[in-house]
């Protein structure tokens, strides 16, 4: 029995979603005590799995009742600690909520429950000529509801708009346990924009149990090239070419060399070793304009220093790069024990400047640090390598991480694109907004989540503290 | 060509004065000021959407941002643009023009409305279909709110999931939540080439087919419009025809080509008689087009949403209570636009509000009266009843954001 809640806590919680909906023990807790951003843990009192959105509203009563903190979580892929459980507290797992429960072609929308899986939709929809657009790479395992909550991006994001612009209406749980629904199966609504609010407030408003989320029609067809350059400045002079000429790919990755190799260790793909960075990059649309759009991007490239632009050659191919490149993250174990992966974002024609800056930082930090991002966004993620058994080593990630961070301020960009702020990055939030600013997200936070008692701990600082920070010596951190 | 603003009490508010300041600064402290005493303030861009939602509730001061006309920041390379929000849109796309760029907001009267009008009033035109609404476009917005509190969300990069995204809860807050001072929008390369073509069905369920086939054809149409009743059909339709469906391609030269000879192949198969109309329109209609809902002479201009496959089902409803309504759709988004030529005889609330209002609710949509036109009695049912938000949890952000109620005080749905 969990010591730090009210003993009526979980004998309730067992009466609203039974014994299979319930984890109390410590061993089984521990999977439940960090998302994707390993250098922050700590456990929930218990966790619970419902399995409908009354469920849910019935748990958070019982929390708002008892005066216990509640967070959601979907797959725990965020990487940001955005379902950290600060506090402890219950933990809300909708995992168990994974119905897809409407495919409307007509009107190309879906209606899911937050706990499906971002793939399984767009798998859902084979053949019927649409799919779910925003494709984080962690595709395979993170949940849609997750998606809204931490408004998810992804490769095609450049073209095709990140989760908000796919998110039609939700169904939430208010944190007093009320059950609205903002907007719908529909493209508007009168009054201001509640829906587009509510996405990417990572958990902090409501617990999102429904979504209408927008579909997609898939492209007549696809060009996808592999552009490789021998210096890195080539290839991101390369990227504001392209941009900067008025073509909007649907993709337009950047792979420098140290990622190069852990991929092609993983899936011999035949990317070329010595190759300093290599740019993904993929129009779709009109078969008709494709062949023009490929000529002038291969002419960019070329004009950029590119040494070789591959094409890809049939769908197999194409489908074999993104795999590739989707699951890079997971390449990286063969590289080192540990990793920390940034999100920070530069205006694009900034990208060679934060490059050079990276390598800078990492030589000066003696931190090997690899790169593969959404190049077209200007949405960096270096990755950090470490050791996270050498607290010493971990000191310096975040010093590195800091800097690269305030480098992209500098640049007007921001410290995150996709993974949200989390608890990583409260502390970044002071330099990104001005006081009256974080004032006003306060008082609306507020008006939906007065007592905080939703997500405490997440996305706005309550204290001093600036950058990237080790949180108190009560949690454990990943050392 | 009618006027350039939809049919107004705006005189009949009670406004002692029209502030228009110089800055950002010193419209915050016009604001401050405000709170302090409990003066109500108008928010005024253009003024060409001014009669939008409820009459006032109270005097006050019209406060006017066209005084904040300025660009801050244009990074051509970037693909962004930062602004004050009483640039006018036709000032806008001139600058960017320049660059081969433009924001695609097809809003009337582009030569007066200001980007913080429209981003208030949330009006998104024909090209929403194929290039998305105005809060896709919104990354960085920087406001005043009720207290004279000046605070700022997103930023100038084109991906920022950091904070709270104010920059969608303001879109359609018709300046009742803060006041807009400065924007940072994402913008786009002028297309190569532009196309429309005019198809004319016979009947809605005729339209609805041409209209789904759209939906499952590679094809990709930047709008989809459907017209309707004789003064929707602007020249050079042909006004002799019930229904027309207006389709635009934007791109590359032989895109657009293909696009419209693949149209023409669909309309023969779904055996729409064209008659001797011809295909391919003018572009110059494009702007007659936008231009429909701010022309004069409607009793009541209304707004509404649908999901886009049960605007067929719905617009007989329309045409029951009005046979000479007007309607303007974005077929493709289902939004819709009516221009009622007479207030019905059975009144609004009952043919209005417990009718067409209802209907739309049935089939998951809205219908909301946009403007308060002079001798009609709108109430908050008829102006805002067609959401699904509810009420108090609008009314507690309201609270939060402007706690004495004194921007557009009356005129939203909340008290």
């Amino acid at each position: 029995m969990p010591q730090n809640l009210p003993t009526t806590l979980v004998p309730e919680l067992l009466r609203i979603v039974g014994v299979e909906g319930v984890l109390a023990a410590r061993a089984d807790l521990m999977v439940y005590e960090c998302d994707g951003f390993v250098i922050e843990k700590n456990s929930p009192d218990v966790v619970v799995f419902p399995t409908c959105t009354e469920q849910v509203a019935r748990v958070v009563r019982c929390c708002r009742d008892a005066g216990v903190p509640f967070v959601p979580r979907g797959a725990g892929t965020s990487l940001a600690g955005g379902c950290l459980p600060v506090g402890g507290g219950v933990m809300i797992v909708l995992t168990r909520m994974k119905q897809i429960l409407e495919i409307n072609t007509r009107d190309r929308y879906a209606v899911v429950q937050p706990g499906v899986v971002n793939i399984w939709l767009t798998q859902a929809l084979r053949g019927t000529g649409l799919h779910y657009a925003p494709d984080p790479s962690s595709q395979g395992a993170c949940t849609i509801g997750g998606n809204v909550a931490t408004n998810s991006g992804g490769p095609h994001t450049l073209k095709y708009g990140v989760t908000v612009n796919h998110v039609l209406g939700v169904e939430c749980v208010l944190p007093d346990g009320e059950i609205v629904c903002l907007g719908g199966p529909v493209d508007e609504s009168p009054g201001c924009d509640l829906v587009g609010a509510m996405v990417g407030s990572e958990g902090t408003l409501a617990i999102v149990t429904k979504i209408w989320v927008r579909l997609t029609k898939n492209p007549q067809g696809y060009r996808t090239m592999l552009g490789v350059f021998d210096s890195v400045d080539d290839a991101t002079n390369a990227i504001s070419a392209i941009i900067g000429h008025g073509i909007v790919p649907a993709a337009l990755e950047m792979l420098d060399q140290g990622i190069i190799v852990a991929l092609e260790a993983a899936f011999q793909f035949g990317f070329p070793l010595d190759a300093s960075a290599v740019l993904l990059i993929e129009v779709d649309g009109l078969e008709v304009g494709l062949d023009a759009q490929q000529q002038q991007i291969v002419e960019l490239c070329r004009q950029q220093g590119a040494r070789e632009v591959r094409l890809a050659r049939d769908a197999a191919e194409r489908a074999r790069l993104w795999k590739c490149r989707k699951q890079a993250f997971g390449a990286i174990g063969r590289l080192s024990p540990s990793y920390c992966t940034q999100d920070g974002v530069v205006p694009r024609t900034q990208l060679p400047h934060i490059l050079r800056r990276i390598t800078e930082i990492g030589n000066r930090h003696r931190i090997r640090i690899v790169n593969v991002f959404h190049a077209g966004d200007g949405n960096i993620h270096p990755i950090l390598l470490f050791d996270e058994r050498d607290p010493e080593q971990v000191q310096r990630v975040l010093q590195a991480s800091n800097e690269i961070l305030e480098d992209c301020l500098a640049c007007g960009g921001s410290v995150t694109g996709e993974h949200g702020i989390g608890v990583e990055k409260i502390g970044f939030m002071r330099r990104m907004f001005t006081a009256d600013s974080l004032d006003v997200m306060a008082r609306f936070r507020s008006a939906l989540n007065p007592d905080n008692q939703l997500s405490p701990g997440k996305m706005l600082p309550t204290a001093a503290g600036c950058g990237l920070e080790m949180k108190g010596s009560h949690r454990k951190a990943a050392v | 060509m009618g006027s350039t603003r939809l049919e107004s009490s705006f005189d009949q508010r009670p406004i002692s004065a029209t502030l228009r300041p110089a800055d950002a600064r010193e419209l915050a402290g016009v604001v401050a000021g405000a709170f302090g005493e409990a003066t109500a303030v108008y928010p005024m861009g253009g003024e060409t959407s001014i009669d939008f939602g409820l009459p006032a509730s109270r005097p006050g001061v019209g406060l006017s941002t066209t005084g904040l006309d300025r660009v801050i920041d244009y990074p051509a390379r970037d693909m962004t643009i930062t602004v004050e929000s009483g640039v006018r849109l036709a000032d806008l796309n001139a600058v960017l023009g320049a660059e081969r760029q433009e924001v695609p907001w097809d809003v009337p009267a582009a030569a007066l409305a200001t980007v913080g009008g429209i981003i208030a009033t949330n009006f998104n035109g024909a090209r929403r279909y194929g290039c998305g609404a105005i809060r896709d476009h919104l990354i960085g917005v920087t406001a005043v709110d009720g207290r004279g509190v000046t605070f700022h969300g997103g930023g100038r990069v084109v991906k920022n999931v950091a904070g709270y995204d104010f920059c969608k809860l303001l879109c359609g807050s018709l300046g009742t939540l803060a006041i807009i001072t400065q924007v940072t929008l994402k913008v786009r390369p002028l297309p190569e080439k532009r196309g429309w073509a005019a198809v004319y069905p016979d009947s809605l369920p005729q339209a609805e087919e041409l209209l789904a086939a759209l939906e499952h054809d590679p094809i990709t149409p930047t709008a989809i419009e459907l017209l309707g009743g004789r003064e929707a059909m602007v020249a050079p339709l042909d006004p002799d025809r019930p229904l027309a469906i207006l389709v635009m391609f934007e791109g590359m030269d032989c895109e657009v080509d293909w696009s419209l000879g693949r149209l023409r192949e669909m309309v023969g198969r779904l055996r729409i008689r064209q008659l001797d109309a011809p295909f391919t329109v003018p572009h110059d209609f494009h702007e007659r087009l936008v231009e429909f809902p701010a022309r004069g002479g409607a009793a009541i201009v209304a707004r509404g949403c649908l999901p886009p496959g049960q605007l067929a089902g719905f617009l007989p409803k329309v045409w029951q209570v009005d046979p000479d309504c007007a309607l303007q759709a974005h077929a493709g988004n289902g939004l819709f636009m009516l221009r009622m030529a007479r207030i019905p005889s059975t009144g609004l609330s009952r043919s209005f509000v417990a009718f067409l209002q209802a209907e739309a609710r049935a089939h998951h949509g809205s219908l909301v009266i946009l403007s308060n036109p002079a001798g009609v009695e709108v109430t908050r049912q008829s102006t805002f009843g067609g959401g699904n938000a509810p009420y108090h949890v609008l009314e507690s952000v309201k609270r939060q954001f402007d706690p004495a109620n004194i921007l557009n005080p009356g005129r939203f749905l909340y008290p």
